[in-house]
């Protein structure tokens, strides 16, 4: 009898601390903002990045670059100069203020300078230095250097110095340690490159040469991600948000890879197929919730 | 126990009532009546019944209990505990409901989709629906529908509207608001006030519209108009072409063309024969109807198919699709076979079939399988169709309903010769042309027939209905397989990743497959990796001696690891990949290199409709297997006039294995022994079906299957003796039949030519383009019978008339409708959307509001319950249950957990209920039996001994026991 009570005690403990395993993320504020309808279409927001000010960029499904103000109004946009064949999926603001788009079906890098009708052209299809397939991700280093991650059977990432010059490659396909497949996202923090490693459903990071890899959380490390589309860093660079494509979910980490929480959403901000993800000085984490074709803003708590 | 009734229904009790003893259940009462009611007023709670609140009378009778029973906290919060009980109880069975008020508001747009919606319209609507449900208030809700024909839903109310191309597969030709209407009313949530926002031209051509729009007020559902406006102030259109009734070869005759305009003008007008221009010129137009004769003639036997088309300026027309109309003739004459060719047909095989047939009286006609007629009455002039060796992929399902009612309805013969590509290698398992032949594809009751199995993988479509499409053309390639083989979908779910549709399953679970189908979502998939790991762990699972998967994709997806492709390979499994839109045809190399590296085929369709056609192809690759490449004498079975003059056979060297249906005539066929069983494998079989006639020869009639039969003198005469046995014998009729449309309707008349004059019982069904009909036939004048029906939609409508005396005598009519009824209307009805808003309370809109206006301000509370009673019941146990627990058992946390002094508070323990016992003695004045009443014997009835007598010996005997107990645990 009493060792049945005791054995109840603890399985009920068990289970209370069972619950504490998966900590659900709480903000203050969900803000959903729709997209600009373009013709008869409701597009869909792929990569998002932020620009001066806490403007808001973002690319969508139908070739335009949008921009919002802080306050989530929809305030210009632009077009990419092609987008029959394809849309791109990633999105950066560069150090100088110009912006880097990853034109993924055309092969290629666009860089828009301060004036968007003004833009140049990085790489074409192929395999070498400097040449790219599917390239879906680009991010930019404290140092200048520019990061670039593809995919497509090509998958890698590829440096290039702040005026495009290949510096040098690394990753390759397959599912090993410094293999990469489909890496979708990176964010750069204190000379490490983090990767949302899609199709291996997991985040590795890299030294910012690409000489050391280290797996930060998988399904080994007792972490599960499914499918890692993009991720961002908070503001004190302590915590990992990432966004599972997947899962439909936001994964808050470590950096060392330990869970903090996870954010799904209510029945009417619930994520569907998220990609894209960016945090403002603010702690805002901006979500492109993009099998609902819309902007989820996160604002306040998180932990 | 003796208790008195009278200190059951009130107990005595040696204490004074107080305001002390009083206060608890006073509070208790005052504090469940006040919570009640708060929650009924607060609008949280609804009690269906009142009446058991009179229950609260009892409440008393609870004190009283209370009042007589023991003291103490535990007696106090017994009470309390029972006070809640009880009011839980009462709750109950008012049978509460949990009330939700909120002013959420869903608009659900309902938007016509039908042919006289031009595209230019449609794009311009749909730009104003998504503007306006990008711009609605956040919490509100928004869905969209297509209707035409009919209604479907394209997105569900949900918080956006994620719309990128119509995806519903709606029937363009016609237009029924009322079930656009009766599927967005469906389609509101309850506990929301909804509102439906139809856009229309208001032309409606179907449906009950009036009943639902009394419905719909009845449910406080407005409905929002916003009219599509158009009118025509010109318009030129083809009412009709007329031709003969009965034509004779080489007399003159006259095609008569009915051409309406709005406007005066002129236009060109052309008349073709079977594609050929017989007529064309330029001809004056008059306001309203004009007649144009045109005289043609008929050198030969057969089908003719006659079209006319008048080609204006754009000033005079607006719509073009209404310029057309189509009539056929069928001159009668000497009997025609049709041989019918594959891509991959021997041609020696169609050499020796057309030499052994040009012996007999019968022209012989050789076409490829596109060239195959469309409709039954364009196979009338043929007496007999072969096809020789042709797939199933080169014919499109027309074709096939085609040859199908050719036998079936109009007596013309069928043969299918085989080869590599027939029977069930060539698809046709599951098809009309299975049913018609005398032998099945289904070879479940072959012991050696190896099954297969199949992994279709399905990736997004990006086009115009590109999911509908990718599920249609699996419905289909599942039915090609045979009932033992196994099949598995799978696809990237929008919220569960790489998943399967359905786990591999045998295809004889084909209903529901195509449920679980139609319900798929289907995502954009990151990569192939996972599910071709799922796909192939699924197919390696399958005992199937033949493994395939099949991917559709648009080529971006991450390509699998070269290890994984490996494994396809090492265990035989080969993929195709069919690229659909390939993000403009570039990327397609990933695709490319998983059928190459895994030995599957790789596609590239540029036309959607070529879909259906390769996955059918590639699903036969499983039937592959049921070719048997042997040896062998085949052996006479039953009698045939077929086998007339042969006397003995030659060796063939393979054949399709196919099972003879019971009914068919075995003519020749394969037996051979098989695990110490006779097997007979059909080789020649015929049978006799619906009014026509059919036979399988599984073997292939040309040298690579049949080398010894080529040069056997006997071909000729077994293979024109097939033929002869199954084609259609040529017969009198003095029916002559004529069929027109008639604005929504089809007119048939019937001329009786008899000789003698006699009334008929004529018998005519209609074949149209969505569902069959019979028509009932009005005898108007001697020999002159009428008959109406209406009309389906747009296509080629056949008729078959019966009738007769004696031996039944029959005739054929048809005529085509070119184009819908959208297109016979030439201004937009507002009219009507304004009575459909004034009748449902609803606005007219102009198609220019922004989601803020569309989704009106003035909006009003909508309050929905539901019930609770469940809720509360299980309270009301599981409270029922601590209550007991609660007055009953007694834990002595320090004995649990107090260690090596467990057994002294055990004894506290113990006497705490005797004390308790000696108490409850008191208070209900009964005395107890006895102890230790020894029981007369060890069988006596249970119940001669009093209860209360047992039960104070039960508890006495337990205190014994625990007493010992504790004294040797102390000891």
């Amino acid at each position: 009898m009493r060792l049945g009570v005791i054995v109840m005690v603890l399985v009920a403990s068990f289970v209370a601390c069972g619950a504490e395993l998966e900590p659900a993320l709480q903000f203050d504020l969900v803000r959903s903002i729709e997209l600009p309808s373009e013709g008869p279409r409701s597009p869909a927001p792929r990569g998002i990045t932020l620009g001066a000010g806490g403007e808001r960029i973002v690319l969508d499904n139908t070739g335009r670059i949008l921009v919002y103000d802080s306050a989530g109004r929809f305030s210009r946009s632009w077009r990419m100069p092609r987008s029959e064949i394809g849309n791109p999926e990633g999105i950066c603001r560069l150090r100088d203020g110009r912006i880097a788009v990853a034109d993924t079906h055309y092969h290629r890098i666009i860089i828009f300078g301060l004036d968007v009708r003004e833009f140049e052209t990085i790489g074409c299809k192929g395999i070498g230095p400097l040449e790219f397939i599917y390239p879906a991700c680009i991010v930019q280093g404290d140092d200048g250097c520019i990061y670039v991650a593809e995919y497509g059977g090509n998958d890698r990432i590829q440096k290039l110095s702040e005026t495009g010059e290949f510096l040098c490659a690394f990753g390759s396909f397959g599912s090993g340690l410094a293999q990469l497949q489909r890496p979708s996202g990176m964010v750069w923090h204190a000379g490490r490159l983090y990767v949302a490693d899609a199709m291996n459903q997991r985040i590795v990071a890299f030294d910012d040469d690409g000489g050391k890899v280290s797996e930060i959380a998988s399904e080994r490390s007792g972490l599960t991600l499914r499918y890692p589309y993009d991720l961002c860093l908070s503001v004190d660079g302590e915590t990992l948000y990432v966004a599972e494509f997947g899962g439909g979910r936001l994964t808050a980490m470590t950096t060392g890879g330990h869970l903090v929480g996870r954010w799904t959403g209510d029945d009417r901000t619930r994520l569907r197929t998220p990609w894209g993800l960016a945090v403002d000085a603010h702690g805002t984490l901006m979500v492109t919730d993009t099998g609902n074709h819309r902007l989820i803003e996160l604002v306040g708590g998180g932990l | 126990m003796n208790i008195p009734f009278r200190d059951i229904l009130w107990p005595r009790s040696s204490r004074r009532a107080t305001l002390r003893t009083w206060l608890p259940w006073m509070l208790a009462l005052s504090a469940v009546a006040a919570g009640m009611a708060a929650l009924v007023l607060g609008e949280v709670l609804d009690l269906v019944e009142l009446w058991p609140l009179n229950l609260f009378v009892f409440i008393p009778w609870l004190w009283r209990q209370y009042f007589c029973g023991p003291r103490g906290v535990r007696a106090v919060v017994g009470f309390a505990s029972r006070l809640l009980l009880f009011g839980t109880a009462i709750l109950c069975l008012c049978e509460p409901r949990a009330v939700r008020s909120d002013d959420r508001l869903t608009v659900m747009f309902a938007v016509d989709h039908s042919s006289s919606i031009t595209r230019q319209a449609s794009d311009e609507i749909m730009s104003w629906v998504v503007a306006a449900a990008a711009t609605k208030p956040e919490r509100d809700e928004v869905g969209l529908l297509f209707f035409g024909q009919d209604a479907f839903v394209e997105l569900p109310p949900a918080a956006t509207l994620p719309f990128e191309a119509v995806n519903v597969d709606v029937g363009r030709d016609g237009t029924d608001v009322s079930s656009a209407l009766s599927l967005g009313a469906a389609m509101l949530p309850e506990g929301n006030a909804g509102r439906i926002v139809l856009v229309s031209d208001g032309v409606d051509t179907e449906g009950d519209l009036s009943s639902v729009l009394d419905d719909l007020k009845a449910r406080g559902v407005p409905v929002d108009v916003v009219p599509v406006q158009y009118t025509f102030e010109s318009e030129v259109w083809i009412e009709r072409l007329e031709l003969p009734t009965f034509a004779e070869i080489g007399r003159p005759y006259e095609a008569t063309v009915i051409v309406s305009s709005l406007k005066k003008g002129d236009g060109s007008l052309r008349l073709t024969q079977n594609g050929k221009v017989v007529f064309e010129d330029q001809v004056q137009l008059d306001a309203g109807k004009n007649r144009f004769a045109i005289g043609v003639q008929v050198d030969t036997a057969g089908y003719f198919r006659f079209e006319v088309e008048i080609a204006t300026d754009e000033a005079l027309d607006s719509w073009k699709r209404n310029n057309r109309a189509m009539a056929s003739v069928h001159v009668r004459g000497r009997g025609s076979i049709l041989i019918v060719t594959g891509s991959a047909t021997d041609e020696r095989a169609v050499s020796a079939i057309r030499r052994s047939l040009e012996a007999t009286e019968r022209q012989v006609v050789v076409e490829p399988s596109f060239a195959v007629p469309r409709t039954a009455q364009a196979i009338l002039p043929y007496d007999c169709v072969v096809l020789v060796d042709v797939p199933r992929a080169e014919l499109d399902e027309v074709q096939i309903d085609a040859l199908y009612e050719a036998v079936f309805e109009d007596a013309c013969g069928f043969l299918m010769v085989g080869g590599p590509n027939s029977y069930g290698p060539g698809g046709y398992g599951g098809s009309k042309i299975e049913q018609l032949l005398p032998v099945s594809m289904d070879l479940t009751e072959k012991k050696v027939m190896p099954k297969g199995a199949l992994a279709i993988v399905l990736h997004t479509c990006e086009f115009n209905q590109g999911n509908t499409w990718g599920k249609n053309i699996t419905k289909r390639a599942i039915k090609v397989l045979d009932p033992r083989d196994e099949v598995g979908v799978l696809a990237y779910d929008y919220q569960g990743a790489d998943t399967w549709v359905f786990d591999m399953a045998p295809v004889a679970e084909y209903d529901r497959m195509a449920r679980l189908i139609n319900g798929a979502q289907i995502g954009d998939m990151p990569g192939f990796q996972l599910t071709m790991q799922m796909g192939l762990k699924g197919l390696l699972a399958s005992d199937a001696s033949v493994r395939h998967m099949i991917i559709i994709s648009d080529g971006d997806p991450s390509p699998p690891t070269p290890k994984l492709l490996q494994r396809f390979v090492d265990n035989r499994v080969s993929v195709s990949t069919v690229a659909v839109f390939p993000h403009g045809g570039q990327d397609v190399g990933v695709m490319q290199q998983l059928s190459k590296a895994t030995g599957g085929s790789y596609y590239k369709p540029n036309n959607p409709n070529k879909l259906p056609a390769i996955f059918v192809k590639e699903a036969t690759r499983l039937r592959r297997s049921s070719i048997l490449l042997r040896a062998f004498t085949p052996v006479s079975v039953e009698p045939s006039p077929i086998l007339k003059g042969v006397d003995s056979l030659p060796q063939l060297d393979g054949y399709v294995l196919t099972t003879a249906r019971p009914e068919a005539t075995l003519v020749l066929a394969h037996e051979y022994e098989n695990e110490g069983s006779v097997e007979i494998d059909p080789i020649l079989s015929t049978w006799r079906y619906g009014v026509g006639a059919s036979a399988a020869f599984t073997s292939d009639l040309a040298p690579k299957w049949c080398g010894e039969w080529v040069e056997w003198s006997g071909y000729r005469a077994i293979v024109s003796q097939m033929v002869t046995e199954i084609s259609r014998q040529q017969s009198s009729s003095n029916l002559r039949a004529k069929a027109y449309a008639a604005g929504s309707e089809g007119v048939i008349v019937v001329e009786d030519w008899s000789s003698e004059s006699r009334l008929l019982d004529l018998l005519v069904e209609v074949d149209g383009p969505e569902q069959d009909d019979a028509v009932v036939m009005r005898q108007v004048g001697a020999r002159r019978y009428v008959g109406r029906f209406p009309l389906t939609g747009r296509g080629e409508y056949e008729l078959r008339v019966v009738g007769g005396d004696g031996e039944r005598e029959r005739a054929h009519a048809g005529f085509a409708v070119m184009y819908s009824s959208e297109f016979m209307r030439f201004r937009s009805d507002p009219i009507e959307l304004e009575r459909i808003a004034e009748r449902t309370e609803g606005r007219r809109l102009t198609g220019s509001e922004k989601g803020v206006e569309l989704f009106t301000p003035d909006r009003s509370l909508v309050r929905t319950s539901r019930s609770i009673v469940d809720w509360v019941l299980t309270l009301l146990v599981l409270w029922l249950l601590l209550d007991v627990a609660f007055r009953r058992v007694q834990i002595d946390f320090r004995a649990l957990f107090g260690g090596m002094r467990f057994s002294d508070q055990k004894t506290v323990t113990v006497g705490a209920l005797l004390d308790a016992q000696r108490d409850r003695k008191t208070v209900t004045e009964v005395v107890p039996a006895p102890l230790s009443q020894p029981s007369s014997s060890p069988t006596a009835e249970p119940e001669t001994a009093a209860e209360p007598v047992v039960g104070a010996a039960t508890l006495n005997s337990l205190l014994a026991e625990r007493r010992k107990k504790h004294g040797s645990s102390d000891s």
